[in-house]
């Protein structure tokens, strides 16, 4: 059997979640400052490598802000956020994503970040709507993370949307 | 009991050998040939003089442009042999050299008669070819829902796959099964469970391109070659695929989903047409398992990395195709 992943279902709303997206203020924040600080400050939280702001965006995901990644953007098969910002309110934690079914094909655990360690906490829109995910990398895996530094992420994520919306 | 086809006669072969070289002419050669032959029939018509009957030529002549071009095409030319003949050897006097000249009224008859008969043939050809067009298409599309077949979509993949070889691009195979059909032939009847099927079929593949393959390869079950740039994209295509897929058969609120196994492949490393739709077929039961309504992506260039990973683990600064495209 090959060593497979699977890429994320598009909630039945889409076009609605897209919209959203689009006038999130997000699409137009690449190289804000702020956001920069925020995904800064949320590797530091984990101690990780890698962090990002990741907006799901039709086809791709694309980081508004990012710390320790090369890319820009990825396919939205692969990404995690794209798993992630479908939890409602809730945080998404991969602690060996070559452990899980879910992760361990995929593009981004095989080549490129090779991640094995995953927290995101969901970016909602005004409307609830899930625009993608504020999360933390790394190559190695990790346990699961806290409920202190989940409850730090989430406000580091709550801080985005708010810039974000300065951004429009 | 089983029906077997009818047997073919020796001579029936030969006749189906011809006519499907013929059939796979292009126009442009068919053209050519047709008017080369009628030119070379005119000229040894004139030398031989109208002792000599060539009317054997001119039927397959016309036969043979009705065959490759069309009913049309094929009536005009022979309608044209029978009066340039006429013109060539002249149409009443069938044994001038004997100064013999037939009443205008059988001539009349005569030119009639070899019009219609040229005519007939020509009918007989294009009809021949027709039928044989049909029969293809039977054979080579699901009877139900009018997409491929499997034994087309293995035959027409293998040609997909050579020249997505030759471009040095990837592949999709995508292997779909649907959830809760039974349950709709079951609760609804089986008439509205061919329905569903049909308005599947139609609406994905209408979502393809027209170089993409899309065949119905059992009871709910289809399959969809995608012929992509590279992997990544491949990737993508598969996801964008599902998501289509699942768009549709929410659009029919019958609570039908679908299961989809995806293999990613760089066409030159493509083994064996049947191990891929295996490998694909392989990934959608994995989706059954593991609670179906979700799509599973194998990528095959990728499967070499994490086999050697899995040896030796590999740590230290980041490499690959993302770290490539981020510069």
């Amino acid at each position: 059997m090959s060593i497979f992943y699977s890429a994320a279902p598009r909630p039945d709303d889409e076009s609605e979640r897209q919209r959203a997206v689009d006038h999130s203020g997000f699409l137009g924040a690449g190289g804000d400052a702020a956001l920069a600080d925020i995904v800064r400050e949320a590797a530091a939280l984990f101690g990780t490598p890698m962090a990002a702001i990741s907006i799901v965006d039709h086809d791709r995901q694309w980081f508004a802000a990012k710390i320790g990644l090369d890319a820009s953007e990825t396919s939205r098969a692969a990404s995690f956020c794209a798993h992630a910002m479908l939890g409602g309110a809730r945080p998404m934690s991969v602690p060996d994503a070559a452990a899980d079914d879910r992760f361990a094909g995929n593009p981004l655990v095989l080549s490129g970040p090779q991640i094995k360690f995953y927290a995101g906490m969901p970016l909602l829109g005004e409307d609830g709507q899930p625009l993608g995910a504020l999360c933390v990398l790394d190559h190695v895996a990790g346990t699961a993370p806290s409920e202190a530094q989940l409850t730090a992420l989430a406000a580091l994520a709550q801080r985005a949307l708010d810039r974000a919306k300065t951004l429009r | 009991m089983i029906i077997r086809p009818p047997a073919a006669s020796p001579l029936s072969n030969l006749l189906a050998t011809l006519a499907d070289a013929a059939t796979r002419l292009p126009p442009r050669r068919a053209w050519a040939l047709t008017l080369a032959a009628l030119a070379c029939a005119l000229v040894i018509d004139d030398v031989t003089g109208p002792q000599f009957n060539l009317v054997l030529a001119y039927l397959l002549i016309a036969c043979f442009a009705s065959w490759c071009l069309g009913e049309r095409v094929g009536m005009t030319i022979g309608i044209a042999s029978v009066l340039l003949t006429g013109l060539v050897n002249g149409f009443s006097s069938a044994f001038p050299s004997q100064g013999l000249s037939l009443p205008t009224a059988t001539t009349a008859w005569n030119t009639l008669g070899r019009i219609l008969s040229m005519g007939l043939l020509v009918a007989l050809a294009s009809g021949l070819r027709c039928a044989l067009d049909i029969a293809r298409w039977r054979a080579s599309t699901d009877g139900l829902t009018g997409v491929l077949n499997k034994a087309t979509f293995t035959r027409r993949m293998q040609a997909v796959v050579s020249q997505s070889r030759r471009r040095n691009e990837a592949l999709v195979i995508a292997y779909i099964d649907l959830d809760g059909f039974k349950a709709v032939n079951d609760g609804l009847g089986h008439a509205a469970g061919d329905g569903l099927l049909c308005r599947f079929a139609e609406a994905a593949a209408d979502a393809l391109r027209t170089e993409d393959l899309f065949a119905r390869v059992g009871g709910d079950e289809f399959m969809a070659l995608l012929g992509v740039e590279d992997c990544e994209q491949g990737d993508v295509a598969a996801e964008r695929l599902h998501a289509r897929l699942t768009a549709i058969l929410r659009t029919e609120a019958l609570g039908v989903t679908c299961s989809t196994g995806a293999l990613v492949i760089e066409s030159r490393g493509a083994g064996h047409i049947d191990s891929l739709i295996d490998a694909a077929d392989e990934l959608m039961y994995e989706v059954k398992r593991s609670g179906k309504n979700a799509l599973r992506i194998a990528r095959d260039d990728l499967q070499q990395v994490s086999r050697l990973r899995a040896r030796r683990p590999i740590s230290g600064p980041i490499s690959g195709p993302f770290a490539e495209r981020a510069a």
